[in-house]
């Protein structure tokens, strides 16, 4: 490896050696220090504490810190793996991982089914379904009758629920994506794989030694 | 297979073997220029062979102010100008990049690798004259194909506001296929360089045999017209295998290009020699547009203008993606759409705006509104493209009146409409 941080001063709290992050994920070492780059400015937008706050996370998002948002607060949380209420630099990187276009797709399967349920139990219930639909609607600006939504959580639990038990279970999503592979559309980051190239003043700003050619 | 490009004087003597950055194992050198070293290069995640650019970096200090070339290194600034003029080209004859590292002095383009060497030394190897036996028609067919290419990566090029300014037959590589790939945008100026007052640009730059008058002449010059000028030098020196102004005396060689003095070889055509005389026209005002050079007779005859089109059109919309989104089944089939098609839309689920707090990622999605609307049925033919509802960063776009969905073709566009019944994709170019 010839990418070895030369600068040790002080790193975030939570700060991980991205050979090893580049070791279990997707990314090589420059793209974990770009992506390290990144985290340090998000992370210091409004706390400055070198971890990202879920204001952080929502002022990224939406250029407001305030906005609530119910699918921004499930990737919030589903990023903080540690349930601690921020998001630490290797939680960062890992989770973004799962976004990479060549992670597996049953990482980006699983990582879709903890975000659809809402409520942990292990199951997408038909009323989160429903929950999510109206959120999203509501979000865009867009008010459909109730019937309208109730028909087409219907008809999507007609398709999902294979077993026909009024809840969808990680295999009959697994069953239903597979079938419906757009669903995963919103898993992968096109350009977390050219990373270097969209964004490369995170890159062309190394301070990486290596030795001269 | 490493061993293939027929590049002359391998250079095995420094860092072969070498692994930059974790990422490209270094072959031999492939090149030199100024500042630049090329290498051939394996990307050690995906086995793809690259031509690796490295780029010492300028050190900030002295230097007489900013120019970037002082101690013969780039500027960040003008490697992440050329970055941005490359990563906007997705063209089948000019070289992609694929990547960009960097270590603290010097910064890598990863390129694609063209292992037919380049145009120069096929040119060389051939030398002067119409070619063994005199096959003049089969000459000057292989020079429409070469020039036809050029023309095509150019005009794409221009019209994406990207000017190359340093086209020569050393930057013209060819792939395995013998088909043209364009390289080294090192030089290039993008339109938003232009000096305000005259529009004109002024860095003197290029190789004095291909150059064009108006350089010479020190007046500011029109990227557009100045590369159409060398790509006259290359159509020329493509037919006769020579160069049409070349003297020993570096005055007498501008003055021959300032007043376009070169003779053609005599089994040249007269459509060939009508054409270069209005490429080669040291009045840049009065000097062919790539237009006037893709109707002239001699540029279409056998033209295949529908592929020649749908060329000039790649990318168009589509800056980010690669390639193996386009093949959407679901969409061309015009499926229902099903509850959590409908909640993949979410914003909130939208991380791109974790990257892009700056211009980056607004010049990253600018592409996006040239989409066009699909042709035929589906609510945006019907001209209500104005009832475009809330916004996403220019991702999702739904319009608000509503009782149906539909898909514009690349993805990532929706239209909500009152049509139809329940909640369709729309096929991107059929009636729904």
């Amino acid at each position: 490896m010839g990418c070895i941080p030369t600068k040790l001063a002080k790193h975030t709290p939570g700060y991980e050696d991205p050979t090893v992050l580049a070791s279990e994920t997707s990314f090589s070492v420059c793209e974990v220090e770009a992506l390290y780059e990144l985290f340090k400015k998000l992370s210091h937008s409004i706390f400055k504490d070198g971890l990202i706050h879920k204001e952080e996370f929502q002022l990224a998002l939406f250029k407001n810190s305030k906005r609530k948002n119910l699918f921004a607060d499930r990737i919030f949380d589903l990023f903080d793996i540690k349930r601690n209420g921020v998001i630490e630099f290797g939680e960062f990187v890992r989770s973004l991982n799962v976004f990479h276009p060549d992670t597996p797709t049953e990482e980006k399967i699983a990582f879709a089914f903890k975000l659809y349920d809402l409520r942990h139990t292990g199951y997408i219930e038909r009323d989160e379904l429903k929950e999510m639909v109206l959120a999203l609607l509501d979000e865009s600006g867009l008010h459909l009758s109730d019937d309208v939504v109730e028909v087409i959580v219907e008809k999507t639990f007609s398709q999902a629920d294979s077993k026909g038990d009024g809840r969808i279970d990680p295999d009959e999503w697994k069953e239903f994506v597979s079938q419906n592979p757009a669903l995963l559309k919103n898993m992968t980051l096109p350009y977390l794989k050219d990373m270097t190239m969209v964004f490369p003043s995170f890159v062309v700003n190394s301070e990486l030694d290596e030795e001269d050619l | 297979m490493t061993t293939q490009a027929p590049v002359p004087a391998p250079d095995y003597g420094c860092g072969a073997g070498k692994v930059v950055l974790g990422r490209y194992e270094l072959g031999r050198v492939l090149g030199r220029g100024a500042t630049a070293k090329v290498y051939l290069a394996r990307d050690l995640s995906s086995g793809l062979s690259v031509a690796l650019k490295s780029i010492p970096k300028s050190r900030p200090q002295g230097g007489g102010g900013g120019g970037g070339d002082g101690d013969g290194g780039a500027s960040p600034a003008a490697i992440l100008r050329e970055i941005s003029s490359l990563r906007r080209l997705r063209h089948p004859h000019v070289a992609r990049l694929h990547g960009v590292l960097a270590s603290r002095s010097r910064i890598y383009l990863a390129l694609e690798l063209a292992r037919g060497g380049n145009l120069l030394s096929r040119l060389e190897s051939r030398g002067p004259g119409p070619g063994p036996g005199g096959e003049q028609q089969q000459q000057e067919e292989l020079a429409r194909r070469y020039f036809r290419q050029l023309i095509s990566a150019v005009g794409y090029a221009h019209s994406r506001g990207v000017f190359h300014r340093d086209l020569k037959p050393e930057n013209l590589l060819l792939d395995e296929r013998g088909d043209l790939k364009v390289t080294d945008f090192g030089l290039s100026a993008q339109t938003a360089h232009l000096r305000p007052d005259d529009g004109l640009l002024h860095t003197i730059c290029g190789t004095p045999a291909y150059v064009a008058p108006e350089i010479l002449s020190k007046q500011g010059y029109d990227g557009a017209k100045v590369d159409i000028w060398s790509c006259g030098v290359v159509l020329f020196a493509l037919n006769a295998g020579y160069l049409p102004f070349n003297h020993p005396n570096l005055i007498t060689m501008y003055k021959k290009i300032c007043r376009a003095q070169y003779r053609c070889p005599k089994w040249t055509s007269p459509d060939l020699r009508h054409l270069l005389s209005r490429i080669l026209d040291p009045d840049p005002h009065t000097r062919i547009t790539l237009d006037g050079i893709v109707a002239h007779p001699w540029f279409a005859r056998g033209l295949d203008v529908g592929r020649w089109t749908a060329v000039m059109r790649l990318g168009d919309g589509d800056d980010d993606d690669d390639d193996g989104d386009g093949k959407d089944q679901m969409d061309r089939d015009g499926r229902a759409l099903n509850a959590f098609d409908i909640i993949s839309l979410a914003p909130g689920c939208d991380l791109s705006g974790l990257f892009g707090a700056g211009r980056d990622r607004d010049r990253f999605w600018t592409g996006r509104s040239r989409w066009p609307a699909p042709r035929g049925g589906g609510p945006a033919g019907s001209g209500r493209r104005g009832s475009e509802g809330s916004c996403s960063r220019g991702k999702t776009v739904i319009s608000s009146p509503a009782s149906r969905f539909t898909r514009l073709p690349p993805e990532r566009r929706w239209w909500w409409s009152s049509r139809g019944t329940g909640l369709r994709t729309g096929g991107s170019g059929k009636r729904g």
